[in-house]
């Protein structure tokens, strides 16, 4: 592209690029249209062609929809997905943990999918919480459940930076108080016991000694931690028998500061730096030995990454797809036209010229080609907007489905294309001779 | 630009090695290190587009802390340090950072979905096995620096893990 | 605009190469209503189908009026035909070969949908008015599928007519239709072709339709045979 074109591409914005390359890729189809149908009307025709072969028709229509719906779901399904899980992740600037894989790490930190890890210690704790450059440093314990859904030791703070203000109670303020995620299994008022372990490794009635009252429910996050429960991280400690993060003199405290020697550990903390700079230079000074730090958001990048070469890989196939469809709904329409073609005779006999015949056959097929894109966009936004639903209630992650320009230039292409490919079939009726299909 | 000219990756390079090497011969500082700062493994991938993000590692054995602030570079029109965030809507977006400190005794790790140098407007493009130079900014001074060019998919510097 | 018919050392040969209609010389005057006789396969139609433009290949001179479609001063080829079929023809056939999908409007004003658009009004109009003076309602929604054999020529009639051609080409048009609709179609078809002072051309097998007729020419075995004025 010359550098002034360029330039001058590159000032626009996304949209409105987004537009034109819409335009430009449906452009051929329109063109085509307008030349072909140019002085004539062959709609009413070409609507009796249809609806004498409104089964195949319809097959035909059904063939190209769900050739597009594929290419349409699988663009919007891996978007859902990766916007689902970035918003899940979005409040998770810095995770430290000790040295293990940072995708374990990311899924029971941020997913809440929790897994044996090694506990850091209250002088790691304490050298984040510390940090000049850190403002908020939460320790995440999860391991615990009731009915199902986490239950983690964290601190108010991290509260109010996960979900803000609180939807209905107050914060807890006792060992024995906790606060509902937005769709937990439990409700303000409520009392439960939380299980040692998560899932099939539930121990049930280990901590059956302490009972938490519900005082709170956060607003909705559209994460995992929406089905959590999240209580006073000293009350997790002292389940499992374990110091409370406080020196004696300070017994009954909630929250920071944590004394380092009655510290006994959390598998994770999430550091939230008020500047972005600072969570890099963060990130480089915790990476040690002894601690790992990471961006969720860059270990996300990078299954995104992964996510989006598997989609790039099947929407070829979904590509290579749609293109044998047409093939065989444009080979189809050749054979429907030999059926249709004493009408086509007749027309020329009555004085139609053959760009009228051929405006007619071209008419079909483009017929078929538009109807069939415009369903397969329903079906793909539907059969994405159906998958999405499964996850999010399988992971709690919000994962809404919806249409954008990428769809859009692909299913533009594709008339494009298909109604280029059109001409044709509509060519090949042309070169039958009148008076033999007359005669029927 | 003297490589706008070049038509091939040989003259490219070519071209590449002249300026560096005019480059080293016009600055005091030894390449790679200025009061206690060095960087190691530096390196990019290789693109045919117009826009390259360089990594590498700085380490500061100096008595005081250091901030990086930024590039400088012949190879492309424009140069910044940027930072990776995951938006809301999962794009990954590199955001133009003022500067990140690198602190006395510490390390500081550009790397992919990090913190990176960024090149725009890139004239001519970057083969892998290329090298060229850009400088670093720091509140400190200027360092020139070698990049290596590595695969388009490259996650590291093919040094990386070597004790320089 | 009357045309008149002038044909002049006509042949017409199979895929083969075997003559099938050889017409050595035949004239008839604009606004005639012309029978044509004669056994299946004697190259009555093709004869039709040469009148109307409608065979590509054929050797010697069809003229109507100025205008030859074969043979000396023939130029634009199937373009020109298709032309001058569109201008001047209207065509009647034995199994109707109307759009089954289509009401009787639609069937009967199909020329507009490939007409130039200053014409579409003035067809659409004509082809109502023929409707009704045929008996056919022409406002209704049913398609012409549920037509009787008469209802569906007479349909035909109104579209052969509807673009007011000079000439109409029918080719069996009583062939598919009882007793009783044959007879009121050919009363339609001859009175219509009267009034309008059209050159009307029926091939048929139908004694009553030859009886209607200003003159009736019979072909056997692709020639012509004899030549009588009916009326005389």
């Amino acid at each position: 592209m010359p550098d002034i074109l360029s330039d001058w591409w590159n000032l626009l914005a996304p949209g409105v690029q987004d537009a034109l390359w819409f335009a430009l890729l449906f452009a051929p189809a329109l063109l085509t249209g307008v030349a072909v149908t140019r002085g004539y009307r062959p709609y009413g025709l070409a609507g009796a062609m249809l609806w004498r072969f409104r089964w195949a028709s319809l097959l035909f229509a059904l063939l190209i929809a769900t050739s597009i719906g594929i290419g349409v779901g699988l663009i919007a399904q891996e978007r859902a997905l990766r916007q689902g899980t970035a918003r899940a992740a979005e409040k998770f600037d810095l995770v430290v943990s000790a040295p293990g894989s940072e995708v374990t790490m990311l899924m029971a930190a941020v997913y809440l999918q929790p897994s044996d890890v090694p506990l850091l210690s209250g002088e790691i704790y304490d050298q984040i919480a510390g940090h000049p450059d850190v403002a908020l440093a939460a320790p995440i314990a999860f391991g615990d459940s009731h009915a199902g859904a986490p239950v983690v030791g964290t601190t108010q703070a991290f509260i109010a930076h996960l979900a803000g203000d609180l939807l209905e109670g107050r914060a807890f303020a006792d060992p024995r108080e906790a606060v509902a995620g937005f769709s937990a299994p439990v409700a303000p008022g409520g009392r439960f016991t939380a299980d040692h372990g998560i899932g099939d490794a539930v121990e049930q009635g280990a901590h059956a000694g302490h009972e938490y009252t519900v005082v709170g429910r956060m607003r909705r996050t559209g994460s995992p931690w929406d089905r959590a429960i999240l209580v006073p991280v000293e009350a997790v400690w002292a389940v499992h028998g374990l110091a409370d993060g406080h020196a004696p003199e300070n017994a009954g405290r909630l929250g920071p500061p944590f004394d380092p020697a009655y510290f006994p550990g959390t598998p994770a903390i999430l550091v939230h730096a008020e500047a972005l700079w600072a969570n890099y230079a963060l990130q480089s000074e915790f990476t040690r030995a002894d601690t790992m730090a990471f961006f969720p958001g860059a270990v996300l990048a990078r299954l995104h990454g992964l996510l989006g070469d598997v989609r790039r890989i099947m929407s070829v196939l979904a590509i290579v797809t749609q293109m044998l469809v047409a093939a065989g709904v444009l080979t189809g329409l050749v054979i429907l036209t030999r059926l249709f073609s004493r009408q086509l005779a007749l027309l020329r006999a009555l004085g139609a010229e053959r760009r009228f015949v051929f405006a007619v056959v071209w008419c079909v097929a483009a017929a078929l080609v538009a109807v069939g894109a415009l369903l397969g966009v329903a079906l793909g936004l539907a059969a994405a907007g159906i998958i999405s639903r499964i996850v999010s209630a399988r992971t709690e992650i919000l994962i809404e489905a919806s249409l954008a320009w990428p769809e859009f230039h692909l299913v533009a292409a594709f008339v494009s294309a298909t109604i280029l490919m059109a001409l044709m079939p509509a060519a090949i009726v042309l070169a039958r001779p009148v008076v033999p299909d007359l005669r029927g | 630009m003297i490589h706008r000219l070049a038509v091939a990756s040989i003259a490219t390079a070519a071209a590449l090695t002249f300026a560096a090497s005019a480059a080293a011969e016009d600055h005091d500082h030894h390449v790679g290190t200025l009061q206690g700062l060095r960087v190691v493994h530096a390196w990019t991938r290789a693109t045919d587009g117009g826009t390259a993000y360089v990594f590498c590692d700085i380490e500061n054995s100096g008595a005081r802390d250091a901030q990086l602030v930024g590039g400088d570079s012949a190879v492309g029109s424009d140069t910044a340090l940027v930072g990776f965030r995951l938006n809301s809507a999962g794009e990954g977006v590199y955001e133009i950072l003022p500067s990140v400190p690198v602190k006395a005794g510490g390390k500081m790790a550009l790397m992919p979905e990090g913190a990176a140098i960024r090149l725009d407007g890139l004239g001519a493009p970057l083969k892998q096995g290329d090298e060229f130079e850009i400088e670093l900014e720091f509140d400190t001074g200027h360092m020139e620096i070698h990049v290596s060019v590595e695969a388009p998919n490259a996650r590291a510097h093919s040094h990386a893990g070597h004790d320089h | 605009m009357a045309l008149s018919l002038w044909v002049d050392g006509l042949v017409v040969r199979s895929q083969r190469g075997r003559a099938i209609l050889e017409i050595d010389r035949f004239t008839s005057e604009p606004g005639i209503r012309l029978g044509i006789r004669g056994p299946s396969g004697a190259g009555k139609s093709t004869f039709l189908h040469v009148l109307a433009g409608l065979l590509p290949r054929v050797e010697g001179s069809v003229r109507w009026g100025e205008h030859a479609l074969t043979g000396r001063g023939a130029a634009g080829g199937d373009a020109a035909r298709t032309g001058f079929r569109r201008a001047h023809i209207g065509m009647v056939f034995q199994d109707f070969l109307l759009f089954e999908e289509l009401g009787a409007a639609a069937n009967a004003s199909i020329a507009a949908s490939y007409a130039p658009a200053g014409e579409r009004a003035a067809i659409r109009d004509r082809a109502e008015e023929l409707l009704a003076r045929l008996g056919i309602e022409p406002g209704q929604a049913r398609t012409v599928r549920s037509f009787s054999g008469g209802e569906r020529q007479r349909v035909a009639i109104a579209r052969a007519l509807a673009h007011d051609p000079a000439i109409i080409l029918a080719d069996e048009p009583t062939a598919s239709l009882d007793r009783a609709a044959a007879d009121r179609l050919i009363a339609d078809l001859a009175d219509l072709a009267r009034a309008t002072g059209k050159t009307l051309i029926a091939v048929s097998h139908d004694a009553a339709l030859h009886r209607r007729m200003d003159r009736v020419i019979d072909i056997a075995d692709g020639r012509l045979q004899r030549d009588e004025p009916v009326h005389a």
